[in-house]
């Protein structure tokens, strides 16, 4: 089956990995932080602030292959701190509600892991997402 | 209905999980690490050699799933101390070049994490893998 790659661009600098790849129906997106698409800095040391950033990333990255946030079917949250665990899901809650609305009520599948470090010490939380192409 | 095509491990030694399973357009793959087939443990301490060791289990993995490296869709990397990540990536980079030229142009998706400890604690590195079938 066709794969369809979508580049990601950090600071206007080609990345390494892909900002998603569309197979048959299914977008896989790569790990989405806080780091923001025009630096590729995370632009606040707030884990509240990272999270929008990462699920605007999210956003864009799945309008842009014609899919939309509503159509997530799985995430894999990674927290550095266990202690920002409802900050997070606030967040993400109330970015549903504004974004995604069915989201609130049909949420993704969700998995919540705490490594002990992302790709860079000022990281504070990285969303894997999976989503669908509805017809 | 789909149907799921089960590979079984590849390891000398028994073990509770599969090769990898296809379904569909779509393969996943257990995690691969610097464990050998032949032994089920690293051959070495070195990342640079365990992530060879990892990739030659995912190309073989993919091949006999019918399927090559250059259709894989999606990565997870966990690596035990994060900074061997450039270490690691230009390894990475260097085997794709090598054995999936397609993959620089059109890389997969990628999630990196640092991990507090893999299954046996000389282990440094550990690669996820989803591709598509041909």
């Amino acid at each position: 089956m066709e794969k369809k790659v979508y580049p990601l661009y950090y600071a206007g600098k080609k990345q390494p990995f892909a900002r998603s790849v569309v197979v048959g129906n299914l977008v896989f997106l790569s790990g989405s932080s806080g780091r923001t698409i025009e630096t590729g800095e995370v632009s606040s040391n707030n884990v509240k602030e990272q999270m929008i950033v990462a699920l605007d990333k999210i956003k864009g990255a799945l309008e842009e292959v014609g899919s939309s946030m509503e159509n997530i079917v799985k995430t894999v949250i990674y927290l550095k701190h266990v202690g920002d665990y409802q900050i997070m899901r606030d967040t993400e809650f109330e970015y549903y509600q504004k974004y995604a609305p069915r989201l609130v009520y049909e949420p993704p599948a969700s998995t919540f892991v705490q490594p002990t470090s992302l790709a860079r010490p000022n990281m504070l939380v990285e969303i894997d997402a999976i989503a669908i192409i509805s017809e | 209905m789909v149907s799921k095509i089960t590979y079984p491990a590849a390891y000398k030694v028994k073990v509770p999980f599969a090769r990898s399973v296809v379904v569909g357009d779509l393969v996943f793959l257990s995690g691969c690490s610097g464990q050998t087939l032949e032994t089920f443990h690293v051959s070495s301490n070195d990342v640079v050699e365990q992530t060879e060791v990892s990739l030659d289990k995912v190309k073989g993995a993919l091949e006999q799933a019918g399927t090559t490296m250059n259709n894989i869709v999606k990565t997870v990397l966990y690596l035990k101390n994060i900074e061997d990540y450039d270490r690691v990536e230009a390894k990475r980079q260097d085997y794709y070049r090598k054995h999936a030229p397609k993959l620089i142009e059109e890389p997969p998706t990628d999630t990196l994490v640092g991990v507090a400890g893999l299954h046996e604690p000389d282990m440094l590195v550990e690669i996820d893998v989803i591709a598509v079938t041909p």
